[in-house]
């Protein structure tokens, strides 16, 4: 499933800021197994798109993203960023890299220490690199408060004081203060309300036009992915099954499971919405300790074949598809394709 | 922009933070027996501090011993009267002039050994709590060796070779603490450290040592402080034990299990010698004990709901 | 020779225990007891007697035992030629005959010319209950001078005769090396003469001495020269078998003998009272209970109860003390001892200070800066201390009323200044965990401070006190420490000087560990006198020679003696004639009898 990626895709001007090859992460288990938890994923992100990342809860898009942030070190793989070999970077070499490469957590709550000052948070990255201190540290501090839209003259608060949405908006001009080339947004708005996902979704997408950021955007939600990005990348069970630029993987979806999320999202369009079908998936995720043989998706597929239980689809382009829109299917819908009949035969023919 | 929307989300006019420890302390403050506790702690601190203010009052030095007004003939104690307002000890010493002495002892004892216990345990607790690996596996098996070994025992035979003195007392009594902070800690930072905001830390690019004392370090404070003040009363007995069964500070040194220890000949003889540095001892360990209730209570997470 | 190291370690651990209970003592004198224990009505025979107690005797082998505890112990069922009497008011400190028919003397033939052959006889019809009864002969007397050597257990306080009696020496280093099997004992005691003690016939026994010794008899008093028949002969010495099937040729037997836990004992049929002039033996039983404590046992003799009549091996609290001495409590006695306990002690060869204490000026000055009256205050004043203010106790033979170093700090200062020492710093070694030494210390702290001098503590745990610092010359000649305390009291009574000057001054042979001479004190004069007053032809000459030495060593200030502690003790109201025996350190169990309803 590598073979294609080599190749320049849609827009050859830019060159990819972010190049992930074949990456796996396991995690030893108290028996003698493991889980695994990203098994061979490999994806671009382009200077200045936004790349979405959906899947549902489990299925390893978060460990991808501490992976490219080399909080984790990848088990096979190579991470390159902006040209430079990341995996296998001593802690001292990945320092002054640390810089280009940001995150935002999900958690408003769990990423901001409840026992430090606001000011002293966002502070923290320039403390660490040794850039700035004292007063002129301060009035940093206040600039970036003042971009995210927090009050400056918050500076000495604590994250309890705050709202979940200012929260996440500390959280978001820690991960910019050093001004990062990427970003990564682990569902920077999941924990919030929704009257308050799209401010923190606008916010981003101001500071991505500011401060010319690449984000990568992880989420289970496909309407807020389909919101912010250029191009989503849809993940089951450690592997990416579809990736497409965004509109193109709303209008023409080829993978059952993209079809099966995106029946799930709530009403947005009152003239489709008679015509979307229900797609309730059968059974639960499988376990990544023991994945699935063949197509990862077969046991709950309503298309499933006999093929799909044997064989394991690569990631490429299918039917009348262009490169940049490439889907993990032996079976690839078509338009207009009514899944909600489908009935999946295993046995074989 | 919405920011400016958000902003009237929080509309406390407070711009200076209300950290967790000003808001326990507010609860604190509220808390009308640990407020007493307090009083009580400072009141001794001050007649630990001014303990020669007392002898120049009663015009007694602590170590002057009066045999002729202080001891009957057979060398009992006198019991109080208006020269020795709590009566004298075995050696015809003024009781109260002692009891004051004694609390510098009491005090440096416990906070000096309860600093040592809380420094070495929150150390070795975050080590191994956050480092993990072999670390953790040698400081644990270390700290449940020190937890199963007979303290007193010990203490006693340790004390027997090197000889009593107030530093040994202090690292004894230390060395044999720290165990359970480093418990305390290590506990509350093996789930710290899954924590986002240790992730995010590390993303920032902080090595291990700034994660651990700046940001795992101020989260496990809460428990500690705890943990310390309730720590203080347990030293202050441990050392007075240790003098009562003569491992203590060489005589003539005023502190109080030594004067408990020499009291208990005279229990029926003078009340006194055994009421006074008895009751010193049971108000100070009393005071340290109800306020550290107060400061757990101030620091319960469930109280948080009152803010 | 390892049992003269046990004989002082022993003799200072009794001292020991004697500190602790003297501590807060204060009392009459030993004549109380008589008039408070009840002489009054005619004596009552039978009942139980119950005593109660909180530990075991040494040994329950009369050849071995060494504690007053032990003594009192064989005072119910081993009889010595000798002994010490039970006289109502007496001071029951001069020997009377027991086994013996009388007192040797040079005038009823007893001591040859030459003081050094004592001939003594049995008392016919004294008997042991074995079956069938049988008399006490010279030859069990020889056997139990012989055991008193045995491989297993020596007996601690050898060095008190080990050159006296002829040939005992030899005697004693040839037994060593015997096997310690109850075979090879019988057969060595049976194949090697004594030369020293002989059987001259059935009744009569002859000790050849070495050298004059007018304590002699008074020395016969000690268990160890009780005689033993040849049935012990079957079990090993000191042992629990033995202890359980020991003959008996006093009023009691031993019926059971459970060690740590009790002792029964029961009349003994074959004892005659009329071969006994010193045991009335009132009492039909008595029994022991060694599980109990201190407090324990003061508590139920003060309640009545029949089951609680006399103290074992345990003495009033020191803190209640002072309450029953408040009241008067008629039971309650404070009786002689032959004790100097605690007393300071210099140590002589102490290199600290440019050798100050081995100036005897220095040693004086010490002895008139230390105030008596105040350590005898704090350790419960002087009617449980009186003071002793030179080396022998009253009811020492040669005991010289002197006070050579009355308080006296600027004569201190002046002696100081003379001799070039006007600031010394002393070590003071003390057992800090000992109420009295610690108290003492700090008594002596702040008096020593009024003349200049810096006394600094030096801490010890009770258990090392003496084996890691007192009893090793090396400590006091590195100087470890400067001054210190220790305690002595005789092995015997009256007669028994050389049971003090011996152990604790005579020079070289009296350094520790085999002997006592802690601070090392040596001086050619008193050594002199010492060894004239052991070899005095009569007891007189020797009392003055005894004074004479006494003198020297207090001039040389050798050390500073504090008191002559008296021993308390209390009996429940239904014990009559309760007469206190300084040896056994206690009342004397056989002569006491039960008031009629109590007698449980």
């Amino acid at each position: 499933m590598t073979e294609a990626l080599t190749q320049p895709v849609t827009q050859p001007v830019t060159q990819p800021l972010l190049r992930v090859r074949d990456v796996r992460k396991e995690f030893p288990t108290h028996g003698r197994e493991v889980v695994r938890a990203v098994d061979g994923v490999s994806l671009e992100v382009r200077k200045g798109e936004t790349l979405g990342l959906v899947g549902e809860t489990g299925c390893g898009k978060s460990t991808l993203a501490r992976c490219i942030a080399h909080l984790y070190d990848v088990t096979s793989g190579s991470v390159e960023f902006d040209g430079t070999e990341l995996t296998g970077l001593s802690r001292r070499a990945m320092r002054p890299l640390r810089r280009e490469i940001q995150m935002i957590f999900q958690d408003p709550y769990g990423s901001l220490n409840p026992r430090r000052r606001v000011g002293s948070i966002i502070g923290d990255p320039f403390a660490i690199h040794g850039i700035s201190a004292g007063a002129e540290r301060k009035r940093k501090v206040q600039d970036l408060m003042e971009v995210v839209g927090l009050n400056p003259e918050h500076y000495n608060r604590f994250p309890a004081e705050f709202s979940g949405g200012q929260r996440q908006r500390i959280g978001v001009a820690r991960a910019l203060a050093l001004r990062p080339k990427l970003v990564i947004c682990d569902e920077p708005v999941s924990a919030l309300d929704v009257s308050i996902q799209a401010q923190i979704i606008n916010l981003l997408a101001d500071l991505q036009k500011e401060f010319d950021l690449t984000y990568v955007f992880i989420s289970h939600d496909l309407s807020v992915v389909r919101h912010v990005s250029d191009r989503i990348a849809v993940m089951y069970l450690g592997k990416l099954v579809e990736v497409a630029p965004t509109e193109e993987l709303f209008q023409q979806t080829r993978h059952p499971y993209t079809r099966a999320l995106l029946s799930a999202l709530p009403v947005a369009d009152p003239d489709t919405a008679d015509s979307r079908e229900q797609i309730i998936l059968a059974g639960d995720i499988p376990s990544a300790t023991n994945p699935p043989q063949g197509c990862r998706f077969h046991t709950r597929c309503p298309k499933a074949r006999a093929t799909c239980a044997a064989a394991e689809p690569g990631l490429d382009p299918v039917l009348d598809d262009g490169p940049a829109h490439r889907t993990a299917c032996f079976f690839p819908l078509t338009i207009g394709e009514d899944l909600s009949t489908a009935v999946p035969d295993l046995k074989a023919s | 922009m919405t920011a400016s929307l958000e902003m009237l989300e929080t509309s406390a006019p407070a711009i200076e933070g209300r950290s967790p420890f000003l808001l326990a302390f507010r609860r604190l403050r509220r808390d009308k027996v640990a407020m007493v506790s307090l009083v009580v702690i400072v009141l001794i601190v001050l007649m630990a501090v001014f303990a020669p203010l007392f002898a120049t009052i009663t015009g007694h030095p602590p170590n002057e011993q009066y045999r002729d007004i202080g001891l009957t003939p057979d060398g009992l104690p006198r019991g109080p009267n208006g020269t020795f307002w709590l009566g004298t000890d075995d050696l015809g010493r003024d009781v109260l002039v002692r009891i004051a002495y004694g609390a510098r002892v009491s005090l440096l004892v416990g906070v000096a050994a309860t600093a040592i216990t809380v420094a070495v345990g929150i150390v070795l607790g975050l080590a191994a709590g956050f480092l993990g690996g072999v670390v953790d596996t040698i400081l644990a098996r270390l700290i449940d060796v020190v937890l199963s070994v007979p303290f007193l025992l010990v203490a006693i035979a340790l004390v027997s070779v090197t000889g009593p003195s107030l530093s040994i007392t202090v690292l004894v009594i230390g060395f044999f603490s720290w165990a359970s902070v480093a418990r305390i800690v290590r506990g509350q930072v093996l789930s710290l450290r899954e924590r986002e905001f240790v992730e995010a830390a590390r993303s920032l690019g902080a090595g291990d040592t700034r994660i651990m004392f700046v940001d795992v370090l101020p989260n496990v404070l809460a428990p500690v402080i705890v943990y310390t003040t309730l720590l203080i009363p347990v030293v202050i007995v441990t050392q007075a034990t240790l003098s009562f069964l003569g491992l203590g500070l060489p005589p003539p040194t005023a502190d109080w299990g030594g004067m408990i220890s020499a009291s208990q000949n005279y229990y029926t003889t003078a009340w006194w010698f055994i009421l006074f540095p008895g009751l010193a001892l049971l108000i100070t360990t009393l005071a340290f004990n109800l306020f550290g209730d107060g400061v757990r209570d101030a620091f319960d997470p469930r109280a948080d709901r009152l803010r | 020779m390892a049992s003269s190291t046990r004989r002082f370690a022993t003799a200072t651990i009794v001292a020991v225990v004697g500190l602790t209970l003297a501590a807060c003592n204060a009392g009459n004198n030993g004549t109380v007891g008589a008039a408070g224990g009840g002489t009054t009505g005619n004596p009552v025979a039978g009942g139980t007697l119950n005593m109660l107690g909180a530990g075991d005797v040494d040994y329950m082998d009369p050849n071995i035992s060494y504690y007053s505890v032990g003594y009192l112990n064989m005072r119910m069922w081993s009889r010595q030629l000798f002994t010490y009497p039970a006289e109502p008011g007496g001071k029951n400190t001069a020997p009377v005959a027991d086994l013996a028919t009388t007192i040797p003397t040079a005038a009823n033939g007893g001591i040859s010319a030459d003081g050094k052959t004592y001939t003594i006889h049995l008392r016919p019809g004294a008997q042991w209950n074995t079956s069938p009864a049988r008399q006490v002969t010279a030859a069990d007397m020889v056997l139990g001078v012989k055991r008193t050597a045995n491989p297993v257990q020596p007996f601690g306080g050898i060095p008190d005769f080990a050159n006296l009696i002829v040939g005992y020496k030899a005697f004693a280093d040839g037994f060593t090396k015997v096997a310690k099997t109850p075979a090879a004992i019988a057969d060595y005691i049976n194949k090697t003469s004594l030369p020293g003690v002989v059987a001259k016939d059935q009744t009569t026994v002859v000790f050849k001495l070495t050298q004059p010794a007018t304590y002699f008899v008074d020395m016969l008093t000690l268990s160890a020269f009780s005689p033993a028949p040849v049935e012990v002969l079957k079990y090993l010495p000191a042992s629990t078998e033995l202890g359980n099937h020991f003959p008996s040729d006093g009023p009691y037997k031993v019926d059971s003998w459970v060690p740590t836990k009790s002792v029964n004992y029961s009349r003994n049929p074959a004892w005659n009272a009329s071969t006994d002039p010193v045991r009335k033996a009132y009492v039909d039983k008595i029994v022991v209970n060694e599980t109990t404590s201190q407090d324990s046992v003061q508590q139920q003799l003060q309640t009545g109860t029949p089951s609680a009549d006399l103290e074992w091996d345990v003495a009033p609290p020191p803190s209640q003390i002072p309450a029953l001495q408040a009241k008067k409590d008629p039971n309650l006695n404070l009786g002689d001892t032959a004790s100097s306990n605690p007393y300071v002690v210099y140590n002589t060869a102490s290199p600290n200070n440019n050798k100050a204490l081995a100036n005897p000026k220095v040693r004086q000055a010490l002895s008139f800066a230390i105030n008596r009256d105040h350590i005898l205050q704090v350790l419960g004043g002087p009617t449980l201390n009186p003071p002793l203010t030179h080396v022998l106790p009253d009811v020492i033979v040669g005991s010289k009323q002197i006070d050579p170093y009355p308080y006296n700090p600027d004569k201190a200062k002046q002696l100081l200044a003379e001799a070039g020492f006007p600031h010394l710093t002393l070590k003071f070694l003390y057992r800090n965990a000992t109420e009295g030494s610690s108290k003492s210390f700090q008594t002596i702290q702040q008096d020593l401070s009024k003349v200049g001098i810096t006394v600094v503590g030096v801490p010890s745990p009770n258990a090392d006190f003496y084996v890691k610092y007192l009893q090793v010359p090396s400590v006091a000649q590195r100087g470890v420490w400067d001054v210190s305390l220790a305690g002595w009291g005789a092995d015997w009574y009256g007669n028994a000087a050389v049971s003090f000057f011996n152990p604790l001054f005579s020079g070289e042979p009296s350094f520790p560990p085999v002997g006592s001479n802690f601070g090392l004190y040596n001086s050619p004069a008193a050594n002199a006198l010492i060894a004239q007053a052991v070899a005095a032809p009569t007891t007189d000459a020797a009392a003055t020679l005894w004074a004479k030495a006494d003198a020297q060593v207090m001039a040389d200030a050798a050390f500073y003696p504090l008191t002559n502690n008296k021993q308390a003790n209390y009996h429940a109201e239904q014990v009559n004639n309760a007469v206190y025996v300084p040896s056994l350190q206690n009342f004397d169990p056989t002569n006491v009898w039960l008031t009629k309803d109590k007698q449980g």
